[in-house]
This record gives structure tokens, sequence and C-alpha cells, in this order.
């Protein structure tokens, strides 16, 4: 196949565009999916806002 | 080191002009000076400084994750391996993309990401310190770091000076200064910002560099498969021509090695196991999934990396088998000059030599022009990534959590940046570079075994303890030492210590032992180790493991 000699190696060049491939179509496929930056940014604030008053309640 | 040398010699006999390529690396230095500019403005925080500010965009992260992955030495170790060894390279090119791209993006991205997020982590050991609530495994950690990788950052920029030092024909002094100042600047001013700017615009010129490679290279030689099929048709020279390497196993450049053969062992084991896994828990890869604002920016960047390793490597493995087509057909008019002989014949016996020469003798002067970029690329990006990865270990993890200082300020991690640098080019002047060259190999080995499980179950197992990583930390090294140190024959034989000892290289000289990898025995004993101590230890706070798991979750 493809002027190569062994199945082998064959199998490794199959492989390599095969496994890019599928990179690039998950990475399409889920190129909007995953999490909203900005609610993670408004948890964040709350979680920050609860660690500044449990060190302060800690202090006093 | 020395190869790099040799290399720099090849390119600069093949009648470049010196002055042509003084102004592209001066165009190109420009360009690096403005991109660290860029990040030395946009950082005000150690979130900027050490995590980019969180906010790093898909085509940065991906591209500076795979210009930290590839270095020169893969490109041009790796492609000339691959000229003398065939096309059996291109497993560890399927290895790179599927475990160092695909698993570690969708797998180990996100929950890096979230975990780190709520812990509020800026680097690789503050991740695992925190994580375990360890401060001890924190400085531990950072030590291993700042105790080896200086090692292969002199490596690397004593390489890149080599080779600035010979295609540009500046003095050496002057070369090792020129790099290494260049990379100090926008490493201790950009921070990781800067780190991955440029990174990203090297990332560029690598996939362009390589891809105009392996187009020439198809196109030189009459197509793909005609290509192959002459590649194919050499087979019965490896026997005749290469007795050394046909005893080691090889078959010819479009076989895979015999079984149970030492280019085998080292095929399998070394390369694809040890290289194609042991990137999942580089620390200064595993930081990089802490800096995008998003598990978005994740998936996006699996499409740019994937593309990225397929033409990088693949390109540089591809091209370094199909050299032997071009060097033996040479009296076929092809070459003037050489006639007949294999790649490795070419190049004297030496596999490092292979690409540059090639491209010398058989492509355009623009072709060497880019590459000549490329090759800068590769070193300058990885240099930048082990430095900034260093210094933070040095100046974040390590000063603040000995010294009795609360204060986390940029500056404190700059300090620890420079420091890093200077110690990596004290090392790289002072120490041998046989010391060198395995200090290097003996980190890698130890980061893949002493981390992956720790890292893996950090992200995946709420039932792991401190205990628990804490041992497999110590099996995971402990393994991966002994058997560096007085089981597999490379490391063995240049140290030493086994001949001291024992008055033998190595202890099992059994085939295939020295042959094996140590991560193949060492990574199975730090799983174990992991297991049985987490099994028997007392189990982390309900609400820590909350506060890693629950704070945010993962929809994507």
């Amino acid at each position: 196949m493809f002027g190569l000699g062994d199945w082998q190696i064959a199998a490794a060049l199959i492989g390599c565009v095969g496994i890019t491939l599928f990179g690039v179509i998950y990475g399409s496929v889920n190129w909007n999916r995953g999490s909203d930056p900005r609610k993670e940014e408004a948890s964040m604030r709350v979680r920050r806002r609860a660690r500044r008053r449990k060190s302060a309640k800690e202090r006093a | 080191m020395k190869n790099f040398f040799v290399i720099g010699s090849v390119i600069a006999e093949s009648g470049m002009n010196t002055y042509i390529l003084g102004t592209l690396i001066a165009i190109y230095m420009l360009l690096v000076g403005y991109l660290g500019y860029r990040g030395f403005r946009k950082t005000s925080s150690n979130k900027d400084y050490l995590l980019a500010g969180r906010s790093v965009n898909p085509f940065v992260m991906a591209m500076s994750y795979g210009a930290a992955f590839i270095s020169t030495s893969a490109l041009v170790g790796f492609g000339g391996v691959a000229g003398q060894f065939g096309m059996g390279l291109m497993w560890l090119v399927f290895m790179n993309i599927a475990i160092g791209i695909v698993v570690a993006f969708i797998f180990f991205g996100p929950r890096t990401r979230r975990i780190g997020l709520a812990l509020n982590a800026h680097t690789f050991p503050e991740f695992m310190g925190d994580r375990f609530e360890s401060k001890y495994l924190k400085v531990f950690l950072a030590a291993i770091i700042f105790l080896f990788m200086p090692l292969y950052s002199s490596v690397v920029l004593i390489g890149g000076a080599r080779f600035l030092q010979e295609v540009m024909t500046i003095d050496y002094g002057y070369a090792l200064g020129i790099f290494a100042v260049i990379v100090a600047l926008y490493v201790v001013f950009g921070g990781l910002k800067g780190v991955m700017y440029v990174d990203a615009m090297m990332g560029t010129v690598m996939i362009a560099g390589m891809l105009s490679l392996l187009i020439m290279c198809y196109w030189k030689l009459g197509g793909v498969t005609s290509a192959h099929q002459a590649l194919t048709d050499m087979a019965p020279l490896v026997a005749e021509r290469l007795p050394q390497e046909s005893a080691l196993g090889h078959q010819g450049w479009t076989s895979m090695p015999r079984f149970n053969t030492v280019w085998w062992w080292t095929l399998v084991s070394s390369l694809m196991l040890g290289v194609g896994i042991g990137a999942l828990a580089q620390p200064q890869l595993a930081v990089r999934f802490m800096t995008v604002k998003s598990t978005r920016e994740l998936n996006r960047a699996v499409v740019i990396g994937s593309v990225f390793i397929l033409c990088t490597a693949g390109a540089a493995y591809m091209v370094g088998a199909l050299s032997n087509v071009f060097f033996f057909h040479a009296d076929k008019g092809i070459a003037e000059g050489i006639s007949g002989k294999l790649a490795i014949e070419a190049a004297g016996g030496n596999p490092d030599l292979i690409i540059p020469l090639f491209i010398r003798q058989a492509l355009p002067p623009v072709i060497l022009y880019v590459f000549s970029l490329t090759l800068l690329s590769a070193a300058m990006s990885t240099l930048s990534s082990l430095f900034h990865v260093t210094g933070s270990a040095i100046g974040h993890d390590l000063f603040r959590n000995l010294s009795k200082t609360k204060r986390d300020s940029v500056s404190i991690t700059r300090v620890g940046v420079v420091f890093g640098i200077i110690v990596s080019v004290i090392l790289g002047v002072v120490l041998p570079p046989g010391i060198i060259a395995r200090g290097t190999a003996i980190f890698f080995g130890v980061c893949a075994a002493a981390f992956l499980p720790a890292y893996w179950a950090a992200i995946y197992w709420r039932g792991a303890t401190r205990v628990g990583v804490w041992l497999s930390i110590s099996v995971g090294v402990g393994s991966s030492l002994f058997g560096l140190l007085f089981l597999h024959r490379k490391e063995s034989a240049a140290l030493g210590i086994c001949q001291a000892l024992f008055g033998k290289g190595e202890l099992i000289s059994a085939f295939p032992w020295p042959y094996v990898d140590t991560l193949v025995y060492s990574l199975p004993l730090s799983v174990l180790a992991l297991v049985i101590g987490s099994r028997f230890s007392a189990k982390p706070s309900k609400a820590h493991l909350k506060n890693c798991f629950e704070s945010y979750q993962i929809d994507g």
C-alpha cells in the first residue's frame, strides 16, 4: 500500500493521518462546546468573596 | 551539542548568503522582541506571569504546547534516526498525536484546568501540592524540576548557540551570550504571556518550514507512491551495506524492525512508550492547560495541536527515511557528487547530519533559510518554556514555601527565572556534554514514572491519598534511577556506577533487559505503589474533594 513494504508501517501512516483527522473532527464538532468563561468568572468571584470572608473570620 | 555544531557547519558550507540569513534572523528577532514586549505590557500579576492571565486563545495555546513539545532534537535528531532505521518512527508520531495531544487535551486538559482554577494553582508543583494538601510535596516536585530541568535547558541553550555560531560565523562566546540574553529577556519580562506569544510565532515558522521540506522532498523523488516504492526496493541493501544495523533488527526503511531485537525494543519501549507516554507528565506542558479561559479553548486546540505534530515531527521522520532514495539514486543525476550512498553513509555515520545534508544537497537555498529559522524556532521555543517552568519552580514554589514570606509577587518569580537561567548557563559551560545528555535522559525517565500516576490520580481519583502519592512518586523516582544506574545499558555504561560497584556494565545482561526502557517497569510499579498507599491510608476530607472536583462542572 502506498509503495510501503510492511503493513505495520502502512498502519502507522494511516494511524497518524487517522488520529489527526480524529483530532480535527473532534475539535470542530466541539468547537463551541465547553465551559462558559463568564459563568466561571462569576463563580470565581463568589468563591473569592467567601474565601476572604472566611479568612477575615479566622483573623477575628 | 557537538552535533549541533556540525549541523551548523553543514548549513554554513552550503553557500548560503550570510547577509541574507543575518537579515532574516534580525527581522525574526525583532518580531520576537515585539511579541515579548507585548507579553510584558500585558503582565501585571502573578496570574499573568505564571499562567498568561488564564486567558490564552486556542491557537496560541496549541502552537505553544506543540513548539515546547517538539525540540530541535525531535526534528533533526529523530529525523536522522529515521534516515538510519526507517519509517518505524512514524509510530512515535502516532503516539505523540494520540497521547500527547488527543488524550492530553481531551482527558487531562479540562480537569487540570478546572481543578487548577478551584485550587488557584499557578504551577505544576503548586497544583499537585494543593490537590494533595502537602506543602512538602510542592517543595519536592519543585526541587526535582530545579535539579534536573537546567540540565536539559543547558543542552538546548548550547545547541542553539553553536548553531548560531556556525551559520552566522560569529564567536561562540558572543553566540551563547546573544542566544541566552534574547531568550532570557522575553522570558523574564514577558512571563508566560511573552513565552506563549513567541512560541505561537515560532510554531507557525516550524509548520511552514517542515511542510515545505516534505512537499519538496516528495516532488524531488517523483511523488508519494514512487518515492515509497523506491525506498522499499532498497531493503536488500540493509544486509549488504549496513551489517551492524541489520544485526540490530533493521529490515528495510519501510518495514518494522524484527520482533524482539535491539532496535525493536528501542523503538517500542524507549521511543513509543518512553517519549510517547512521557510527554503527558511534563510540567512545562501540563501547566499550559491552566492558561486557557475555558474548556472550549481546549477542544479547539485539539485541531491545531494534532495538525502541528503531524506537520512537524511527521514531516521530519518521513524526510529522514526518504533521504535514502535521494542519496542512493544520485548516479541517476539527482545530486552530483554523492553517488549510490545510503543516507547514513553520506552523513559519514552521524545520523544528526542526514536532514541538514539532504536539505543542502537536494533542495533550493530558500528552503535552507526557512530550515535555519525552523531550527532556531524549535530550540528557542523549547528553551523558553524550560526557563519559565524552572524559574517559576524556584521563585514561586521553592522560595515562597521554604522562606517564611507569604509575599507572592512577580518580582520574586522573575528573580527565580533569572536564577534558573544563570544555573543553566553555568551548567552548560561547566559540565561535560556526556553528563548533560545523560542527565536529560534521567530527567525524562524520572518525570514520566514519578509524575504520571500521581498526576492522573490528582485529576481522576478521589480515593488517592497524600501517602499514596508520596509512595508512588518515591517508587517512581527510585525505580527509574535504579534502572538507569544499574539496568539500562545506555545510561549505566555512561555513568559507570554499576561498573564501579559490581564490576560489570549492567546488573542483568540477559537480552532484552539492557535495552528495555526504565518506564516499562517503573511506571507499573509507581501505579501499584499509588494504589497500595492510597488503600491503606487516611482519605482526604470530603470538603477538600468537593472543592477540587465540584467547584466547576465539566460541561464539555
